[in-house]
């Protein structure tokens, strides 16, 4: 999204964008059903899932995967558990205090997490959840309130440098492709502007394109880092260098399969009410226009 | 910002005090995670309609033009800051 910004493919399709940047996704999802926004990148959670279900806005493309060697989320553990050996294996997570994103029955970190512990032959009770964001799980994990969490970047590679926490596994090693974030649209954009949302999406694809070029090529990669350090708050460049590079699909489309899985987790915990019909909130004829235009992505 | 991080940390980690080197990287990545907070929402009136309210329909590539026609449309993007939910990190993309 933000490489295409600084690139100008936006621009070639003739759009202006105007990046509202809002501190989580409970303040976003009004936005996009009030049509403050025409579009939005939001988090996966029981709660985007179920306004979708109301058909206030149709999920469009994927923006945040867990593709294979893509963990930018990642299970880390204290580094005292590590040094101590408290920590060595996976089945050591009995008994620790594990941080999560709220809500926590109802987030992709949890569905993660069960598939997680059913693989281990563990279960929720085995371990101690602690709801706190990825903003405070460093300090929780240094101050020793928590002993175990799944963290995002770039928290994972800063928490890392200071000797606070260590990478065990990225969480595509646990649920690989596992879907953490998805393009929307505002169903009055879709509806006053259907041109525009076919080529937003060209230059979306194109702009995911170019970022997977840079992060897992090499191609361009100054460019395109110099495009993220003067779009996001990350202002390192060499943080770059060290984060793992978020996942996302170059051909666009959402892993239905995927999100089933997803939702089937949220209604066993309750966090969803009524069933979903997938095929009725995700809206792929975007994507296939896109995709019309531009081909399958065959790398650089 | 390290009048405002300490107390913070210690009211996170649920202790009085913080080791000299643990409460100096601590310190350090709040210093991260406050440079990580998102601008402030910003809301401006409405982009204009296409002219259209007929349903959302998407026609074949071979019908639209290769080219953008018309005047330039503004879209406005709400994006998720890094302290939020999983999915916000793909913000940076």
């Amino acid at each position: 999204m933000l490489v295409g910004l600084e690139l100008g493919y936006y621009r070639e399709q003739g759009i202006e964008i105007e990046a509202l940047y809002v501190r989580a996704l409970p303040d976003m999802l009004p936005m996009l059903i009030a049509g403050q926004v025409e579009a939005a990148g939001v988090g996966i959670n029981a709660g985007t899932l179920n306004a979708a279900g109301r058909q206030a806005f149709k999920l469009v493309a994927d923006k945040g995967s867990l593709t294979p060697g893509h963990g930018y989320l990642a299970w880390v553990v204290r580094q005292e558990l590590a040094d101590s050996g408290r920590f060595r294996r996976d089945t050591d997570l009995r008994g620790l205090r594990f941080g999560i994103t709220p809500p926590v029955e109802a987030t992709q970190s949890m569905v993660a997490l069960q598939r997680l512990l059913d693989s281990l032959g563990l279960r929720p009770s085995d371990v101690e959840l602690q709801a706190m964001p990825f903003g405070d799980m460093p300090a929780a994990l240094t101050g020793g309130a928590i002993d175990t969490a799944f963290l995002s970047e770039p928290f994972v590679t800063a928490g890392e440098q200071h000797g606070i926490l260590m990478r065990w596994r990225g969480v595509d090693t646990i649920y690989p492709n596992l879907p953490l974030g998805l393009m929307a649209f505002s169903t009055r954009f879709l509806e006053e502007q259907p041109d525009t949302a076919r080529r937003f999406l060209v230059a979306y694809l194109r702009s995911v394109r170019r970022y997977l070029d840079a992060m897992d090529y090499g191609r361009d990669r100054e460019a395109v880092v110099a495009a993220l350090t003067r779009h996001t708050e990350v202002k390192d460049p060499a943080l770059y260098e060290r984060m793992v590079p978020a996942g996302l699909n170059p051909d666009g489309r959402i892993d239905l399969a995927a999100l089933a899985g997803s939702v089937e987790v949220y209604r066993a915990n309750g966090a969803l009410a009524e069933m979903l019909d997938l095929n009725a909130i995700v809206d792929h004829r975007y994507v296939d226009y896109a995709l019309e235009r531009l081909g399958p992505y065959r790398g650089p | 910002m390290s009048q405002l991080a300490v107390p913070s940390l210690l009211r996170l980690t649920g202790r009085r005090a913080l080791p000299g080197p643990l409460a100096l990287a601590a310190i350090a990545l709040v210093g991260l995670l406050a440079g990580c907070a998102p601008a402030p929402v910003t809301l401006s009136k409405p982009a204009p309609a296409e002219g259209s309210t007929a349903p959302a329909t998407v026609p074949t590539a071979a019908a639209a033009p290769s080219q953008p026609a018309g005047p330039t449309r503004t879209v406005r993007v709400a994006l998720q800051g890094s302290l939020a939910t999983p999915g916000c990190s793909s913000a940076w993309s």
